[in-house]
């Protein structure tokens, strides 16, 4: 940005950092960063489920079961 | 205005509001994990894989995990149930007044949600992986500890632990059962040695932490009839727990370095309780050989199914 000097252009940018960081710390983005923590590993855990039950039957097509 | 940490240019800012704003934050994974007790899990997943791999019959390495893994859900779903159950004593406690349920931090609703949910999955898992009977015994381990320990004996006896100490006591025997699909006189007395090690083990805890459970008015042996009484049944109870703990060796059940490790495991612990019983302190400060036997206990039965496990596996003693 012309006409700043490099202070106020430091002051800028820590103001902008302070602003993402209030941002943040709302309650409804906590709400939106846990249910995005819960819908990930729920993920993993349905996929990882998938693997294990596919490889449950391949373990006992083996077996003959 | 929200407060703010950041002064008065920050404070001033607009910013939009969402039409609906949550009133609590959904459960925190942590914090169901926490419910699951994951200290207690790591001892049960030890006894049931033990329980597994000194088995006559050995499963594929997935079928053996998924069944370890049922064993591992299956507790965490008794410790969730129990604590949704239990939340009210917790909160009394210094021990678990931090739990998520006390602390405020989880709805009881998700708790019992959660703690349903994780047993049914864990037996109908285990039935489709392994057998009839590993499920059915997998479901009467949680019943046990839920309906029979937690809801029924705990809060009424100080026989609580003594009746309620089978529901620890049942891995192995689901181990063993989901590999073989039976029961035989070995991992019956692998159950045994653990329902009678679990009154010496909790009772060496509720002698240096009897005034919690006094604050919370659950009738532990030491708050009921004393800590006289108590160091008496310690040692007592310790008699049966080693005559059970050796007998595989002699019964031809286990070989000589099970039968020379149990001796010496058992010797130790047999010391630590007839230390327990010299004791004479009154207060949790001089209760030093109490806190000694219960960490030793925790070891001792590490150490103990990890012996089997070695004879068995690789020595090859024949059970």
């Amino acid at each position: 940005m012309t006409g700043e000097t490099p202070e106020q252009v430091r002051e800028r940018q820590a103001l902008h950092a302070r602003m993402l960081k209030v941002r943040m710390t709302r309650p409804e983005d906590a709400y939106r960063k846990r249910q995005r923590e819960r819908s990930m590993i729920m993920a993993l855990l349905l996929g990882g489920f998938v693997v294990l039950v596919f490889a449950i039957s391949i373990a006992k097509i083996k077996l003959n079961w | 205005m929200r407060p703010s940490f950041y002064g008065t240019r920050v404070t001033s800012l607009n910013l939009p509001t969402p039409a609906v704003v949550p009133d609590s934050l959904p459960a925190d994974w942590r914090d169901l994990v926490a419910l699951t007790k994951p200290g207690v899990i790591r001892l049960v997943v030890f006894t049931g894989l033990c329980g597994l791999l000194v088995a006559p019959v050995s499963l594929p390495p997935v079928l053996a995990f998924t069944a370890v893994l049922c064993i591992a859900l299956a507790a965490g779903a008794a410790g969730a149930l129990n604590q949704w159950y239990e939340s009210d004593i917790d909160a009394k406690m210094k021990r678990t007044a931090q739990r998520p349920l006390p602390a405020g931090r989880l709805d009881r609703e998700v708790a019992l949600h959660f703690g349903v949910g994780l047993g049914v999955f864990s037996v109908v898992l285990m039935w489709l992986a392994t057998n009839v009977l590993a499920a059915t015994i997998l479901a009467v381990s949680i019943l046990f500890y839920v309906l029979v320990y937690t809801v029924w004996l705990k809060r009424r006896t100080a026989q609580n632990i003594v009746i309620g100490g089978a529901a620890g006591a049942f891995p192995p025997l689901i181990g063993w059962a989901a590999a073989t699909g039976d029961v035989t006189l070995m991992p019956v007395l692998l159950f045994a040695i653990i329902f009678l090690w679990t009154p010496p083990h909790f009772w060496a805890l509720s002698l240096f932490m009897k005034a919690d459970y006094s604050a919370a008015g659950v009738p532990m042996l030491p708050v009921v009839s004393g800590v006289t009484v108590t160091r008496r049944q310690v040692a007592l109870y310790t008699l049966p727990m080693i005559a059970v703990a050796i007998a595989p060796w002699p019964l031809g059940l286990a070989g000589a370095v099970f039968g020379l490790a149990s001796v010496a495991l058992n010797a130790v612990f047999l010391l630590l309780a007839l230390r327990v019983l010299a004791n004479r302190a009154t207060t949790a400060d001089g209760m030093k050989p109490e806190k000694q036997l219960f960490a030793y206990s925790i070891f001792y039965l590490f150490a103990l199914f990890a012996a089997l496990v070695v004879d068995r596996l690789i020595l090859g003693a024949t059970l």
